[in-house]
């Protein structure tokens, strides 16, 4: 079995009059799931067969190639289909609407439909979710999970479409997004893989697609868990004022809240295998006497299974002691300052490539330039990397930059898709 | 009829008017409710489900009534758990009782004030009435590997006044055993711990028997004598920088005093204290009076043996009223620490006969 550990660090004295708790849950997940009993396991591929797809043609040959590589990554027993998408959704396999069980004869027949698929028509991803969807509603005890593949921007269907089918996939099924070349955007599958709790990532060369979607599906069959969600208890008139996923990447899960009763939400964090993620929990309450001490959050991982039944896997406290001795209120936790540190430095590549691309030359130096200066304070060395290949350091400790003056849209799409990417605390390995 | 209801442990059937699950044991009394707000119960973790408040542990106060012998420790107001321990037994023609203050700065205090203390008592208990038969043994109770200092041994450091004891064999098996009590509780709170991570306590102990008491302690927990005619007595050296600074020579009392290392004690108990003995007092008072064992969350506030002496003296009614009224002294004047009060009466009453 799987175990789940629930570790919380945070500095619990507040002063006289405080109310903000701050605390860094970290959730390790570590073993197999029960030997010789693999769980169920849904998995759609779904690749964009639009027109552009053969601009070049590298890159339709390149998603096929890839996709027959993620075929061949599935366990035996997995149920899988294959979409192709345009400005509508296709089930390239199986020919029945519906999942088959891979096995070798539903591999080769799936790699022989994929080879048929005929690049043409517009881009209309919410159609193409929505179609997945279905084929896994039945499916409510397996493990089920997407691969998205898109080269462009979303203009084939209204922007609400997407939304709906967000909000209706959101919970069905994980999905992890990649982008081929660098014509798609990157708010656009931030904002898909956001809702679906998954990954995203720019493969801006075709050729090195198929091993990312092999590693990618490897990746998925290793998932032992489906539903898992973190629950949070808060004492009576408190505020989450956030809940945040920090590591390994930043995402914010504060609107993804679903309400168990009035001082209980529960957020969906997706499919586990053996993996440490932290989150940042941020609650106010009212403040208490020096000397009293008030539970301020309860922090559970629950399993929801298919039945609705629940299982808690771990649990956390977040407390609040009040304290007139300054020594032990001042004090910020380390990895509570780590993490903001690196929220911030997320916030600040973001903003400041929205600026740049605006042309606010201004605003686009400061904000890279804060960034410059974070990542070096937080010891974020891809993300360094990445911000010298869009600006100039003059001097990192300071975050004086100058925006280099040709920045190629892979630099700029690569570091903008790396800037939610952490580094832990090195506290605990 | 019976109403069906289940454990909302183990979902076994249960009837209405059980104490106890069957099937898991949980207990079915209803959860009390919040000591704070008075709307939610006590979950498991012991904080309220509708406030968060934590909830009075068992040792945030906690009082011993054993007629005239009373005891009272209280968590105070300033800090959010009650590190103080105590442990008070009367015996055969007598009272023992150790306090202990978990240092704050240690990892869980409360373990080893609470170790300490249980150790120590059981100790000075039995080792002071050596079983029948073998009373001409005077360390019958204890383990024989252990050397035992002899009372001729003992040098109080700051005890002035020379040993009230008259020597007799009464005396010795009193402070060998108060020694053997230190000892025993040093090395439990000492494997607690280790010399990195080592939950720590101070430790004031007595032992009272007809007219003679012994007293024992490391660090800062005091004992006074407070005499029913006659002058007050503080019995303990406290074990800290401002009284070493003072004994050295280096400093006055007024400037050890000021200094903010004054009351950092400078001999403890605990896996990063390396061997400590016990300090030992021995008196036979002309007349009755009062022991006094505390912890500095009293005597912060009456520094002084008059000054306590004073405060004692206003003070009437059972023991347990008496020892209620001194915390509620320390309370009133701003409760910054956890405070112990014992109050043993020499020569020990006999406990009234409740038939």
């Amino acid at each position: 079995m799987t175990e789940f550990q629930v570790e919380v660090d945070q500095n619990e004295y507040l002063s006289d009059g405080a109310s903000t708790v701050d605390a860094i849950a970290t959730v390790t997940s570590t073993g197999q799931a029960s030997t010789g009993v693999a769980p169920r396991a849904a998995e759609i591929i779904v690749i964009d067969r639009s027109g552009s797809m053969e601009y070049p043609p590298t890159k339709i040959k390149a998603a096929k190639e890839a996709t027959r590589a993620a075929i061949d990554a599935l366990r035996d027993g997995t149920l899988f289909a294959v979409i192709a998408g345009s400005s509508s959704a296709q089930i390239v396999y199986p020919r029945v609407r519906g999942l088959v069980p891979a096995n070798a004869t539903t591999r080769d027949e799936a790699k022989k439909a994929v080879q048929g698929v005929k690049p043409g028509g517009g881009t209309a991803i919410g159609s193409w979710l929505t179609l997945a969807r279905e084929l896994f509603l039945p499916h409510t005890d397996a493990i089920r999970h997407v691969i998205l593949l898109t080269d462009g921007k979303n203009e084939s269907e209204p922007a609400v479409d997407l939304q709906h089918a967000l909000d209706a996939c959101a919970g069905v099924f994980v999905c992890d997004a990649r982008g081929i070349g660098t014509n798609w955007v990157v708010d656009e599958l931030r904002r898909i893989t956001t809702a679906l709790l998954g990954s995203f990532d720019i493969v801006a060369d075709p050729a090195h697609l198929k091993d990312d979607f092999r590693a990618l599906m490897t990746h998925a069959m290793g998932k032992a868990h489906g539903d898992i969600r973190l629950r949070l208890w808060t004492p009576r008139g408190a505020t989450v004022k956030f809940v945040k996923l920090v590591a390994p990447e930043v995402r914010d899960l504060t609107g993804g809240r679903i309400d168990v009763s009035a001082q209980i939400g529960d957020y969906p964090t997706g499919s586990w295998g053996s993996e440490r993620r932290d989150y940042h929990v941020c609650v106010e309450i009212a403040p208490g006497a020096v000397g009293e001490e008030i539970l301020a959050g309860r922090i559970r991982l629950v399993e929801v299974a298919a039945d609705g039944t629940e299982q808690i896997l771990g649990q956390g406290l977040v407390r609040a002691v009040w304290t007139d001795d300054l020594v032990l209120s001042t004090r910020l936790h380390p990895s509570v300052a780590h993490y903001t540190g690196q929220a911030e430095l997320a916030d600040a590549i973001q903003e400041g490539l929205e600026a740049r691309r605006a042309g606010d030359t201004d605003t686009a130096t400061s904000k890279l330039g804060k960034a410059v200066k974070l990542a070096a304070e937080t010891g974020n060395e891809a993300t360094s990397k990445l911000l010298k290949k869009v600006v100039d350091v003059l001097d990192a400790d300071t975050g004086t930059v100058k925006l280099k003056p040709k920045v190629s849209a892979e630099d700029e799409m690569t570091l903008d898709v790396g800037s939610t990417r952490t580094v832990r605390t090195n506290k605990k390995n | 009829m019976t109403a069906v209801l289940s454990c909302p442990g183990c979902a076994e059937p249960v009837g209405s008017g059980d104490g106890f699950c069957e099937a898991c044991g949980r207990s079915l009394k209803p959860a009390p409710a919040c000591a704070r707000c008075g709307v939610g119960t006590v979950d498991d973790d012991g904080y309220c489900t509708a406030c968060g408040a934590r909830q009075p542990g068992p040792g945030d106060h906690a009082e011993v009534d054993l007629a005239d012998v009373a005891g009272v420790t209280d968590r105070g107001l300033r800090h959010h758990r009650n590190e103080d321990a105590m442990a008070v037994v009367r015996t055969d023609g007598g009272v023992v009782a150790v306090v202990c203050d978990g240092v704050s700065v240690s990892p869980r205090p409360q373990d080893a004030s609470r170790l300490a203390c249980d150790t120590a008592v059981a100790v000075l208990a039995t080792g002071f009435d050596p079983p029948a038969g073998s009373a001409d043994r005077t360390d019958a109770a204890l383990p024989a590997d252990i050397p035992l200092p002899r009372a001729g041994d003992s040098a109080p450091l700051g005890a002035d006044a020379p040993l009230a004891g008259d020597g007799s064999g009464a005396d010795a098996t009193a402070e060998a055993a108060t020694r053997e009590a230190a000892l025993r509780a040093a090395a439990a709170v000492a494997a607690l711990g280790t010399p990195e991570s080592a939950p720590a306590c101070t430790y004031v102990s007595a032992l009272v028997r007809g007219g003679t008491f012994t007293v024992g302690w490391i660090g800062d927990s005091r004992a006074y004598w407070l005499p029913a005619d006659g002058a007050p007595e503080l019995l303990t050296v406290d074990d800290s920088w401002a009284v070493e600074m003072v004994a050295h020579g280096l400093m006055t009392a007024e400037q050890a005093n000021a200094d903010r290392r004054a009351h950092a004690i400078t001999r403890w108990l605990g896996a990063d204290a390396g061997p400590v003995g016990a300090r030992v007092v021995t008196r036979s008072p002309t007349g009755p009076g009062t022991l006094l064992l505390c912890s500095d969350g009293l005597w912060n506030y009456l520094p002084t043996a008059e000054a306590l002496a004073a405060r004692y003296a206003d003070l009437t009614g059972p023991a347990v009223d008496r020892a209620r009224a001194l915390v509620g002294h320390a309370l009133a004047a701003g409760g910054h620490d956890n405070i112990t009060v014992v109050l043993l009466p020499v020569p020990t009453p006999p406990e009234e006969d409740p038939s």
